[in-house]
Order: structure tokens, then C-alpha cells, then sequence
């Protein structure tokens, strides 16, 4: 009912069960992937070996064959000279690559929770630009428009893509490989970055480090940069220094932020009526997402610490930062250990007590930016301090010959397992450049708000009402067209203007030539504003200017009248609230018959409403063309 | 481990560099900083307010949940006069999210719908019976957010501001046509040495139209009067006022056969506030009182035939009162208003503290310098029926 917040939530059976089958459907895309990629490992082993009786081989046979044998890699074949030791992986590259491919993973996983359909974009993304300037919440929100044309195919393809990216990190361990993965976690990294957290809400009012600035996936991209370097630049203390020499002028950055007076972050909260503070404020909110009890009575004895000390706390805070920054710019390594050590402490303390570990609430994407800070620190620490193990070397490289023995090599593993990881990815990739590009709104959000349409074949009510240029018009007269009515209310703030703004859509979707043939009508639904000036100064509003609206009203009577015959309720609610009356559109086909009823309410969102449009569309036609 | 030498003045360097373009960021990205570095920054007048006319008295104060503008709900409650109980008498049929204008009439008043969400022109509501009944009426364009944007005058006339101008009719509820652009305001000789702002408050007696203004230039007054098609000074001076400050018309009233307003003072760390009062419509004399110092930002203002009262929060949470009463008087302050008042209703006979929290008003009357509570009101907020 208009007026009474038709509501999309992410339980809503239709969106869960379109969810879940779409998932479903890639899981088992995904699994035959794998079974493809475990049938080329096993495949090798399957292979007859030569009988020792067996004829003289010529010299590609005698190797494809050695080559296939299992535990013996082709390398090892040609096994003089003795191999030269070379340097393996660095352990900082290895730590950054396992520990935010499972971050990735971990994330891929979070977006399985049944709200990220509907709840992602307008609980997440949306808000996170609300104090950004006017052009990233363009950005963001033309990301979120996206998203919520498409909600079902984007939810499951974030769930692959980031699985998939995650799996690619644990498994490309060298070379070209190992760079592809880091560039695939940078590109993704920076889309969720700018689209999903708005920069980080670098361009905002309100940041801190407190709050996760720069952004937690930013970090993650910073972590893919890394892994993408070329080997050889691992080689040697440079990579850390610079890493710990960034993170050090990061932190001091944020301390000096932290500081800076006017932000809210020096004050409390004096009493209940006082304005509470900026970290206050937010760990208060924080302390009322749904979550275990426990984390949320630490949460919230913090935020009560918070709001008598405000001051002492923030300056603990910016002390801490600053002289952690400047450890990491100390050049020394015990120093450097002991910010290490210091920082891991405050990055705990700060996501469990103030980011609430992040991932809480039903809507949350990832533990937000202390866990991937500290493991960054954790990588600079050891890029500083340790060297990469020596490993054996062939001197001669002996290229296998044939698939089955290029698939046993330790480079074919790793490509089979690179290849399934990057199809895991596409998995969710391709779905979403899909959506991305494709403009027509899925009907499915205006289905799980108001059910499927219900198709009828009765006889329409009759009217005889007054239009907006004070002309009467009746069902008669439109006689021969198909005919959208519903009911709006003229001063109404929500759903109505949207509602007319969907007529308006289809009537553009329909095209110019089938203006003849079709009516867009709504009768006014408000006991009170009901004079054709109000209808005027809706039209004026909301630009409906199309030959074929009608925009009808007359009196109190007749308009209950008319209301009654169709089935629609409208009350006074009173206290401040609009008139209340129900969300449904009819179509009526050309004999003056109904045809079918659909459920007009827009939801919360514009996107909703252009669902609503692109089902009312298909509808129209529908009827049109019997 | 030690670094090779060198390395760590390059670091540092980059450090400080960093450090500075943190710096300026901060300084560009804070509100609170800006905010103050501008003393020109208009004061914010609250729509919560009262007025009390020879019929009653009439407030409007929002309700419900304050920190979700979907579900804050403006209601209107009323005092007839000579009458001891207040009641919600807020006109149907328009949800009210975006707040509401009161202008007092012979008989009534007439309320103004704010845009809200998609709404963006303004309903009104006219009631002659105490807010029994409604009846409804448009305006053309969005009423502006200060609780003089519309007026209406004894002869039935009215005058009204949105965000681009002025508009006035004859017959009050329809045929609003516009008279001034705000740009075109700016453009007169009172509106440059004004350095207008904004449009702050409206008044018409239906022979002549008051226009308030916020102005950038310290010490002038931009309270003009509309002379032909022009607008020109009305001629308020603030002698005993810092010359230094900001001078926004907070309130416009008629004051019998003259009109009083309240003026906003700010020099850009403190503010304080002054009533002025003319006679006579003709006349070019005006009286100002002393000046109110009030501590912290204004939450609400209140007025009666020639008085003013004032609500001010400071930052610890703490409200003062304020009023005064009529030409001639000084302002008096008021025992500190119970927590959560939304603002005050004066009257030559009695003086309240409306309080709300969530669905509930309470009235505190001022009795022998202490508030009683005096009536709780319940009202059914409709949660939910905006968006």
C-alpha cells in the first residue's frame, strides 16, 4: 500500500531462491572445471609404461615417456650436469600471496549471506558515499544502478570472482603466473574499491584509519601490486624498505589526521543530550549491529569508555600512530620489530573494538582494513629481514614433449591449476560484464515486492472522471487502446512520482507509434488534495507531458466510486502521514476488458521501480498483441 | 638492522611531504574548520517553533525518529485561547517529512507542506475552526526552510518564499504568481550593500510586504520593505551592536498596527540576538533592544504580537531560554527548559516548554520560576508510510 513502505528485504523468498539456483548453476560450472583439472593431473599418471622389452625408442619418444613417469618431473630427466642452487620464492611474497588469497576467499565467502542481492548496494555501497562529493556518489552510484538491475547475477558472480581470485593466489606461485594473480587481485581490488567502498571514503568528511581510510581493499590491491613485482626486485632489502618506509609516512599521515582539531575525534560524549563524538558516534552504532552478544557488549562497554575519556583516547591514538610510524621509518630492525609487534596489538584492539571486526551485520563484505594492515607490515617486516631459500636448479631445461608429459611437468600443474583458478573467476566475471552492459532491468525485484501479475478476464469498471486539462474522459473513450490505469496520489512524496515515471518509461519503451494505440491513466487517490491543480502541479513535477496520459480526478464521490469498483483503499493516516492507498495497476485491453493486475509498488529504490516499468512493458505488449 | 645512509633522509623527506598533503587535506575536508573560518556563514533557524495570536496558540515540532528524516513527522498542536490543554491538530493527507510553516490569519492559521523526498512543490492547509478541519490550497513552488517563508496578511492576501525568490497572492491558497527573483533582490541597491545570502523571513500586512534577509556585509540589517515594484531599506540600525557582526532577520511579525522581527547577530564565535520593533507601518522609527548573548546554536525561536523567545543548546547539551515580551522590555532568561524541549510558547498569560521524545509531548508550564509538567500527549506516528 502506498504510503505504508513497500519494502524489499534480502530474505525475501523469490530473491533467495533465484540466489541460491544461481549459485547452484555456477557451482557446477565451477565443479566441472575442476573435475577438468583433475583429469589432467591424474591423466599422466594413467599412462602405460614402456615394457622393458620393448623395441628401440627414438630419442622424443624415450623422453615424452620419461617425462610421464609420476614424482619424477621432466626436468629431472637430463640429470648431469648436478643442478645449480637458485633462489625459491621470497617468504614476504609467499606470505602476502597465502594470506590474501584466503582474505579473497574469506570474502568471496561473505558474499553468499542472503541480503548481498538487494542489501549490498543500498546498505553498503550507497551509504559509504553518503559524505563523499557529488561526483563519486554519481560513481557509486551508477555502480550500485548496475548491481540492482541485476541483482541476482551480481551477487553470485562477486561470490566466484573473489573466490576465484583468492584460489588464483594460492595457487600461481612463480613467475608469470604468480604476476598474473597479482594483477587480477589489483583490477578487481580497485572496482571494489571505487565502486563498492567509494575510494575509501578518502574524499569524505569524517576520515580516519580508525574507520578503515583508505579503504580495506585498497590494501588488498597494495598486495597484488606487490605479488605482481617481478622476482628479481625481491631480491635484497628494497621491497621492504620502500613498503615500511610507505606504511610509516601512512601512519604518521593518519595520526597527524587523527589530530587534527574540529573532527569530532577529541570529544566524548559529556551526557546523553551532549553531541557525542566522531568515535563515539560510530562505536556506538556499531555496537547495535546484530552480532553475537558477547562482541557486542565489549563493543559497547568501548564505546562508553569512549564517550568519558574521548580525549585521552584519541591521544593515545594519535601517539600510537605516530610513534609507530616513525618506528617504521627507523631503519632499524629491532625498532621495526617492535612497531611490528605494537601495531599488531592496536590493529586487533581497533577491529574488534571499534570496526566490530567488520564482517558482522549480515551485509558485510570483508574485516574490513586491520587485518589486511597488519599482514602488509607483516610482509614489510619480512621482505626486510629474511632471504628467499635456495632451491635446486636444473642446468639443462629439457621441454617436454607431447601434452600428457607437458601436463606432468611442475610448470603444467601449475598452469592446469592457474587455468582452473582464472575459470573459477570467469565463472563470476562473465555473468557481470554481462549485467553491466546490459541495460534491461530484471523483473524480479518488482515480483518479489508484489508477486507475480495476475492474469483476469473480466469486464473494466466504467468512469467518467476530468483530466488534467479539465476535460472529461472516460474508459469509452479509450476504447481500441490498451490502457495501464492505476491510482496515485498528486502530492504525494514517494512511490506515486515514481510510479508515473514508470508510465513514462514504458510509454518511451513502446515507441512513438504505439502512442495511438495505448493509454497511460491514473486516477487521483487522496481524499483531500483531489482539485485539478494539484493534478497540474504533479504533472508539472514529474514532466508528464505525454499525449497519452491522463491524469483523471473529480469529486470526493466520484472518485470513491471509482475506487470501490477497483478495489482500492484509501484512508487518511493522519499525524503527519500521507494518504495511505493500494500500489495496483490494471491493464485493460482494447475491448475495455482487465487483463491483468499487477502490484505497483516501486520498493525504496529507482531501480525497483524500473523493474516494475520493464514488467508493466512486457505486460502491455503481452496484451496488445492477443 | 641499519639502512645504508641516505636512504633514510629520502624517507623522511617523503614522510614530510606526505604529511603535509594529509594537512591540507584535512584542513580542505573539515566542516567544522570551514565552518568557522566563514563568520558569514548564515545562522540556521530552526522550523520548530510557536506562535501565539488573539485565536491561540500554535506550534509545530517535529516527531517520531529525529535521526531518520523518513520517520520524523512534523506535528502541529494547538492552545485555543483562554484554553488549558493542547492538542494535535496536524492537517492530513500530505506527509510531512520535510517539515512544516505556520502563518498565522484573522482566524487560523495556514500551514505550508516543505518539499520532501519526491514532493517538490508546497500543499497547504487552511483552518479557521482550530485545526478541526482543513481546507487545502497550493503553492507553485517549495517553501523555503525558515519558519517565516510564508505570511499571510488580514485581507487575505499572502507572501511566501522558496529557494529562488518571492511570491505572493491575492487570495492566499492558489494564484501564487512570483514578484522577485533572488538574484534580482541581490541586484538592488539594499540587496548589494546586503550582500545577501539568502532569503531569510517574509511578513505581509496586505498593504505592504517585509522581506528578511542573511547578509555578508557586517553590520547592516537586510530588512527590506517593498516600495512600488522595488525593494528598499526599511531602515533598522543597530547602534549598540558589534559592527563587526553578521545580521540575519530570524523573525518577522506583525505587531498591531507595526511589526516587530528578531535579528540574529553573529561575529563568527558568538551570537547574540535582537528585537526591533516600528510603530507604524508609515513610520521609520524603529526601536532595538539590548542585545541577548546566548551561548551555543539556535533550536528554536517562538513568537507572539511583539515578543520573541529564544532556545539555544550549547555544546555540552545544555539548553537556555530566553524572551521578551514587547517593546520596551529587556530580555528576561528563563529557568533552564527541561531536557528535550523542542521550543517555547509565549503569551501575555503563560509560558510553556514543549517536549518531545519519540511519539510523546509533554508541556511544562513556567509557574513560580520553575517548569511543571502540566499535560503528555501520546500521538500515533505513522513509522514507515514515508518511502
Amino acid at each position: 500500500m502506498q504510503g505504508m513502505g513497500g519494502t524489499l528485504s534480502g530474505s525475501n523468498p523469490l530473491i533467495l531462491a533465484a540466489f541460491e539456483s544461481a549459485l547452484r548453476h555456477q557451482a557446477l560450472i565451477v565443479l566441472v572445471l575442476l573435475l577438468i583439472a583433475a583429469t589432467a593431473w591424474v591423466w599422466p599418471y594413467t599412462a602405460p609404461r614402456p615394457k622393458p622389452d620393448a623395441g628401440p625408442m627414438d630419442a622424443t619418444a624415450a623422453t615424452a615417456a620419461t617425462a610421464a613417469v609420476p614424482a619424477m618431473p621432466a626436468t629431472e630427466a637430463a640429470s648431469e650436469p648436478r643442478p645449480a642452487t637458485t633462489l625459491g620464492e621470497h617468504p614476504a611474497r609467499r606470505f602476502l600471496r597465502i594470506s590474501f588469497g584466503l582474505l579473497w576467499i574469506f570474502d568471496g565467502l561473505l558474499q553468499l549471506q542472503q541480503a548481498m542481492p538487494v542489501g549490498l548496494p543500498t546498505q553498503v555501497v550507497q551509504p559509504a558515499a553518503a559524505t563523499s562529493p557529488s561526483w563519486v556518489q554519481q560513481l557509486v552510484n551508477n555502480g550500485a544502478l548496475i548491481w540492482l538491475r541485476h541483482p541476482i547475477s551480481a551477487a553470485a558472480s562477486a561470490v566466484w570472482i573473489q573466490i576465484g581470485i583468492g584460489v588464483l593466489l594460492l595457487v600461481a606461485k612463480y613467475g608469470r603466473l604468480a604476476q598474473l594473480a597479482g594483477l587480477v587481485s589489483v583490477a578487481w581490488g580497485l572496482v571494489v574499491w571505487v565502486f563498492g567502498e567509494a575510494f575509501g571514503g578518502i574524499f569524505g568528511s569524517g576520515l580516519s584509519w580508525l574507520f578503515g581510510a583508505p579503504g580495506a581493499v585498497l590494501l588488498y590491491a597494495v598486495a597484488g601490486v606487490l605479488i605482481a613485482l617481478p622476482e628479481r626486485v625481491w631480491v635484497g632489502q628494497r621491497v621492504g624498505r620502500v613498503l615500511l618506509g610507505a606504511l610509516g609516512t601512512f601512519f604518521i599521515g593518519m595520526a597527524l589526521l587523527q589530530a587534527w582539531p574540529g573532527r569530532g575525534f577529541w570529544q566524548g560524549q559529556s551526557n546523553s543530550h551532549a553531541t557525542a563524538g566522531s568515535l563515539t558516534s560510530m562505536v556506538q552504532t556499531m555496537s547495535q549491529t546484530p552480532q553475537p552478544h558477547a562482541l557486542s557488549s565489549a563493543v559497547s562497554s568501548f564505546a562508553s569508555f569512549d564517550a568519558q575519556h574521548g580525549w585521552s583516547v584519541n591521544l593515545f591514538i594519535v601517539l600510537a600512530l605516530a610513534g609507530i610510524g616513525i618506528a617504521l621509518l627507523s631503519d632499524r630492525e629491532q625498532v621495526t620489530f617492535v612497531a611490528l609487534v605494537c601495531s599488531s596489538v592496536l590493529c586487533i584492539s581497533v577491529w574488534v573494538f571499534v570496526q566490530d571486526l567488520g564482517f558482522l551485520g549480515g551485509v558485510g563484505t570483508d574485516p574490513n582494513s586491520m587485518i589486511p594492515t597488519m599482514l602488509l607490515i607483516g610482509a614489510g617486516y619480512l621482505a626486510l629481514t629474511r632471504r628467499p631459500a635456495e632451491v635446486a636448479r636444473a642446468t639443462e631445461r629439457v621441454r617436454p614433449t607431447g601434452l600428457r608429459a607437458a601436463l606432468s611437468s611442475p610448470t603444467g600443474l601449475g598452469i592446469t591449476a592457474v587455468v582452473a583458478s582464472l575459470g573459477i573467476v570467469l565463472v563470476g566475471a562473465v555473468p557481470m560484464a554481462f549485467a553491466s552492459v546490459n541495460t534491461r532491468t530484471d523483473t524480479i525485484v518488482t515480483e518479489a515486492i508484489n508477486g507475480q501479475p495476475e492474469p483476469t478476464d473480466t469486464p473494466a469498471a466504467p468512469f467518467q472522471l476530468t483530466d488534467q486539462h479539465g476535460a472529461s474522459v472516460s474508459l469509452a473513450t479509450l476504447k481500441g487502446r490498451t490502457v495501464a490505469l492505476t491510482f496515485l496520489d498528486p502530492v504525494c512524496t514517494s512511490d506515486c512520482p515514481l510510479i508515473a515515471q514508470d508510465f513514462r518509461q514504458v510509454d518511451e519503451a513502446l515507441g512513438p507509434a504505439a502512442a495511438q494505440n495505448t493509454a497511460f491513466v491514473a486516477v487521483v487517490a487522496n481524499p483531500t488534495y483531489l482539485g485539478v491543480q494539484f493534478v497540474q502541479a504533479f504533472d508539472s513535477q514529474e514532466n508528464m507531458n505525454m499525449p497519452n496520459w491522463y491524469f483523471l480526478t473529480g469529486s470526493l464521490a466520484e472518485l470513491t466510486t471509482v475506487w470501490n469498483a477497483y478495489g482500492i483503499a484509501v484512508q487518511t493516516v493522519g499525524s503527519g502521514g500521507m494518504a495511505a492507498h493500494s500500489d495496483t495497476t490494471y491493464v485493460i485491453d482494447g475491448a475495455g476488458h482487465l487483463r491483468t493486475i499487477l502490484g505497483a509498488d516501486p520498493g525504496d529504490t529507482t531501480t525497483d521501480s524500473a523493474s516494475f516499468a520493464a514488467l508493466l512493458n512486457k505486460e502491455m505488449r503481452a496484451v496488445a498483441a492477443t | 638492522m641499519k639502512y645504508p645512509k641516505g636512504t633514510s633522509g629520502r624517507r623522511c623527506a617523503a614522510a614530510v611531504v606526505a604529511v603535509g598533503v594529509v594537512t591540507m587535506s584535512a584542513a580542505c575536508g573539515s566542516p567544522s574548520n570551514a565552518k568557522s573560518a566563514d563568520a558569514a556563514a548564515a545562522i540556521d533557524v530552526p522550523l520548530a517553533t510557536s506562535v501565539t495570536t488573539s485565536t491561540g496558540s500554535w506550534a509545530t515540532l517535529p516527531m517520531g525518529h529525529l535521526d531518520d528524516p523518513a520517520n520524523t513527522f512534523w506535528e502541529v498542536f494547538t492552545l485555543p485561547s483562554g484554553g488549558r490543554q493542547w492538542a494535535e491538530h496536524t492537517p492530513p493527507d500530505v506527509a510531512d517529512n520535510g517539515g512544516l510553516v505556520i502563518a498565522p490569519t484573522n482566524s487560523g492559521v495556514v500551514i505550508g507542506f516543505r518539499p520532501s523526498d519526491l514532493l517538490s512543490f508546497s500543499p497547504l492547509a487552511s483552518t479557521t475552526d482550530g485545526g478541526a478541519t482543513y481546507t487545502p490550497g497550493l503553492l507553485s513552488g517549495g517553501l523555503a526552510a525558515v519558519p517565516d517563508a510564508l505570511s499571510v496578511a488580514s485581507t487575505g492576501g499572502g507572501a511566501a518564499l522558496t529557494a529562488t525568490g518571492v511570491l505572493t497572492s491575492a487570495s492566499t491558497l492558489s494564484g501564487w504568481q512570483p514578484i522577485a527573483t533572488l538574484s534580482a533582490i541581490k541586484a538592488t541597491p539594499a540587496g548589494q550593500s546586503c550582500g545577501v545570502k539568502q532569503l531569510s523571513a517574509v511578513m505581509t500586512t496586505g498593504t505592504q510586504l517585509y522581506l528578511g534577509l542573511a547578509c555578508s556585509s557586517p553590520g547592516v540589517v537586510g530588512l527590506l520593505e517593498r516600495s512600488g515594484s522595488a525593494f528598499v531599506s526599511a531602515g533598522v540600525s543597530l547602534p549598540a551592536a558589534d559592527p563587526k557582526a553578521h545580521v540575519e532577520v530570524l523573525r518577522i511579525v506583525q505587531n498591531g498596527q507595526g511589526i516587530a522581527a528578531l535579528l540574529g547577530l553573529h561575529d563568527g564565535s558568538a551570537t547574540s540576538y535582537v528585537a526591533a520593533w516600528k510603530a507604524a507601518s508609515g513610520s521609520t522609527a524603529w526601536t532595538t533592544s539590548s542585545p541577548l548573548e546566548a551561548a551555543g546554536a539556535l533550536t528554536s525561536t517562538a513568537v507572539a504580537a511583539g515578543g520573541f523567545a529564544v532556545l539555544t543548546k550549547d555544546t555540552a547539551g545544555a539548553l537556555h531560554a530566553a524572551a521578551i515580551a514587547q517593546e520596551g522590555d529587556g530580555w528576561s532568561q528563563l529557568p533552564t527548559p527541561p531536557a528535550g524541549t523542542a521550543t517555547l510558547s509565549i503569551s501575555t498569560s503563560r509560558t510553556d516548554a514543549l517536549v518531545v521524545d519519540s511519539a510523546t509531548f509533554t508541556d511544562y508550564l513556567l509557574s513560580n520560576a520553575q517548569w511543571v509538567k502540566a499535560q503528555t500527549v501520546q500521538v500515533a506516528i505513522p513509522y514507515g508510510s514515508s518511502g
